[in-house]
């Protein structure tokens, strides 16, 4: 007992609110930005010159992704060096918020690829791959969590999917840079070769901010509904062997 | 408009589960919050110790 948050505690902290309602209006303003303050592109050199301004949320929802991937990270390494209650809940939101964002770009990206590209996915591109492949990973772990019964060995090969997983992060990142096939390579950076205009970036990374405020704000709201729910469950473990307690 | 339809499309499913997993965690936590005021009212008294 005492593992996770008290009776006391039933209310995540009210910073977790405020976050996630700026985040929510961040992301709102970013998509009101991108459809209508964002230049255009040469229309001679883009198939679908609309479809583009997709990326002012799949590109932000990709980084937070690796965010969440991390945090996922971060728990499974806690997990197998202390086994404690904290590190798991990093695992459970982990995963659950890799997810979520993973969900997101790749539903959004052969959308914008069926415009663009004129299909919605190509099995010989390394970075599509490797990203479905983490979210696939996210989708097992979240899945395994809630069919497998919660045991300490359970949660070691939870946990080692997560830890492995890992790696796929930057192969992803820099999958543009190693083997370009078909995705986009990574535009952010000026290079001679690569670069965006202002107004593009500008708007990028204010949906990088604000879903990165949203994904703090849902995993302070996670983290704290997994440790009520650790705290449900272990008064009921304790009613349950209290001499009488049936 | 070419490709408008895919934005369409792509923002509002992006929007869309960000919406629906906000949601979720909140009818997760009242529901938490219920079986917690549950399990509080059905906890038996501790034995008094005082009596004969």
């Amino acid at each position: 007992m005492g593992r996770s948050a008290g009776l006391g505690e039933n209310r995540y902290p009210n910073l977790a609110n405020y976050l996630v309602l700026v985040g929510g209006i961040g992301v709102a303003i970013t998509v009101f930005l991108g459809t209508f303050w964002a230049p255009d592109v040469n229309p001679s050199q883009w198939r679908a010159p609309e479809a583009y301004r997709i990326i002012f949320l799949h590109v932000p929802f990709a980084w937070t992704s690796f965010l969440a991937f991390t945090v996922l990270f971060i728990g499974s390494l806690g997990w197998y060096i202390t086994h404690s209650d904290k590190s798991w809940r990093l695992v459970q939101t982990g995963s659950d918020l890799g997810l979520l964002f993973g969900i997101g770009v790749i539903t959004s990206g052969p959308i914008w690829g069926m415009a663009e590209w004129g299909v919605p996915w190509d099995w010989a591109d390394l970075r599509l791959n490797t990203f479905g492949l983490l979210t696939a990973i996210a989708l097992f772990i979240v899945m395994a969590r809630r069919s497998q019964p919660d045991h300490d060995s359970s949660r070691d090969t939870i946990a080692s999917a997560g830890l492995f997983g890992f790696m796929l992060v930057p192969i992803t990142i820099i999958a543009t840079t190693i083997y370009q096939k078909r995705h986009p390579g990574i535009v952010v950076l000026e290079t001679e070769d690569t670069g965006l205009d202002p107004q593009i970036r500008a708007v990028m990374l204010l949906g990088f901010a604000s879903l990165t405020l949203l994904f703090i704000g849902f995993s302070i709201i996670s983290n704290h509904l997994y440790s009520l729910e650790a705290s449900a469950e272990d008064i009921l473990k304790d009613m349950d062997e209290r001499p009488g307690g049936e | 408009m070419s490709g408008f339809y895919h934005l369409l499309l792509a923002d509002s499913i992006l929007i869309g589960i960000l919406v629906i997993y906000g949601r979720w965690v909140l009818l997760r936590h009242r529901s938490l919050e219920d079986f917690r005021t549950s399990i509080i009212q059905i906890q038996p008294l501790p034995p008094d110790e005082g009596e004969a």
